[in-house]
């Protein structure tokens, strides 16, 4: 369970089971949450945004190599 | 010998037995507190990186916490409270419930024998503050409602709360519990977290806010020690207790701006780690 302790300016403070605590950028959460709001937190992968990366990402050793 | 030798050597033995009789006094100084601190209140500014945490040891060896830092600093402020020989607290004082002033709490509540607790009627969802709560009431310590116009005194010294001055707040920053201490002439404002909005009603309510030591309100956010308290306070000197290079920019440089601007000095953990104020009624003096 993950539990909003707080905001601090462009950052949530989020504290998980164990009472650790982590940052979250305000931009990735909705804006109608509060402090002691309790939030699910599920990350899945943006497949067409990662193979654009991918593509990109190789582009730039396209004819890059000296010798 | 030349005599310009013998005297280089006289002047070099003075010096070393003043640094030797110097380092003696550093030493045993702490070891005084639970017996009395002849005439001395120590306020100490724990380093608790971006988190709250301070101790007072008055003239006659009572100790009082203020706040206890993130999740994660409790076992130092144990020991840092043991090597300074605190072995009881008469109060601890848990500002508000946000889990950068009372996540080591739990623990020293455990660890160290304490008389009362105050806190404002506010709470967290946090898990943090249930273990909080739960510590409280397993240390059977006396609970008190801290709130404007409640008394926390200590022989030689007054402690007088100015917030918070309603029941009902949407930031739980502003349901801080303001502390007042006072001796002889000097006075500690502690704010915890405050806002305008809760430094708008002391102002509004009119109480004595002036203070020489002021500790900034919400690690110098922008939302906090506006110009008018800053004003009605008057403090000489400003204590900032933040972590180094924070995600939240604290210290605001507007803060920053309008402590200097007043002529106000200010210390901060990041910068000196643990501040110690002490004061002999009549004047403030500050260590590391």
């Amino acid at each position: 369970m993950y539990i909003i302790d707080r905001f601090e300016g462009d950052w949530a403070i989020v504290e998980t089971g164990n009472r650790t605590t982590f940052n979250l950028p305000r931009g990735v959460l909705s804006a109608d949450l509060k402090e002691g709001d309790v939030i699910n937190i599920k990350v899945s992968i943006d497949s067409e945004a990662t193979s654009q990366r991918s593509k990109k990402a190789k582009s730039l050793l396209d004819n890059f190599f000296d010798e | 010998m030349s005599l310009r030798i013998k005297q280089c050597i006289l002047l070099i033995i003075i010096l070393l037995l003043l640094v030797i009789s110097g380092c003696g006094k550093a030493i045993t100084a702490p070891s005084e507190t639970p017996s009395g601190t002849h005439g001395i209140l120590q306020v100490h500014f724990l380093d608790v990186g971006q988190a709250d945490s301070a101790l007072l040891v008055s003239p006659n060896g009572e100790a009082i916490l203020i706040d206890g830092g993130n999740n994660e600093d409790g076992p130092e402020i144990v020991s840092y409270l043991k090597s300074n020989g605190v072995k009881e607290l008469l109060a601890i004082v848990a500002t508000h419930p946000h889990e950068d002033h009372i996540g080591g709490l739990d623990l020293v509540i455990q660890r160290i024998p304490t008389k009362i607790v105050y806190l404002p009627n506010a709470t967290s969802n946090s898990r943090t503050f249930e273990d909080f709560i739960a510590a409280v009431k397993t240390s059977g310590a006396k609970k008190i409602q801290a709130k404007d116009g409640v008394s926390l005194n200590v022989p030689d010294l007054t402690g007088l709360f100015l917030a918070p001055n309603n029941s009902s707040y949407e930031d739980v920053n502003n349901y801080s519990a303001v502390l007042k201490v006072t001796y002889g002439k000097v006075s500690f404002l502690f704010e915890g977290d405050a806002e305008d909005i809760s430094e708008a009603e002391m102002l509004k309510n009119r109480l004595d806010l002036k203070a020489n030591v002021l500790k900034v309100g919400h690690h110098g956010s922008k939302n906090s020690t506006t110009s008018e308290f800053l004003k009605a306070v008057s403090p000489q000197y400003a204590i900032i207790s933040v972590g180094a290079d924070n995600e939240y920019g604290h210290p605001t440089p507007t803060i920053l701006n309008r402590l200097t601007k007043a002529g106000v000095k200010v210390y901060r953990t990041d910068q000196s780690g643990t501040i110690i104020a002490t004061t002999d009624g009549e004047s403030v003096v500050f260590g590391q």
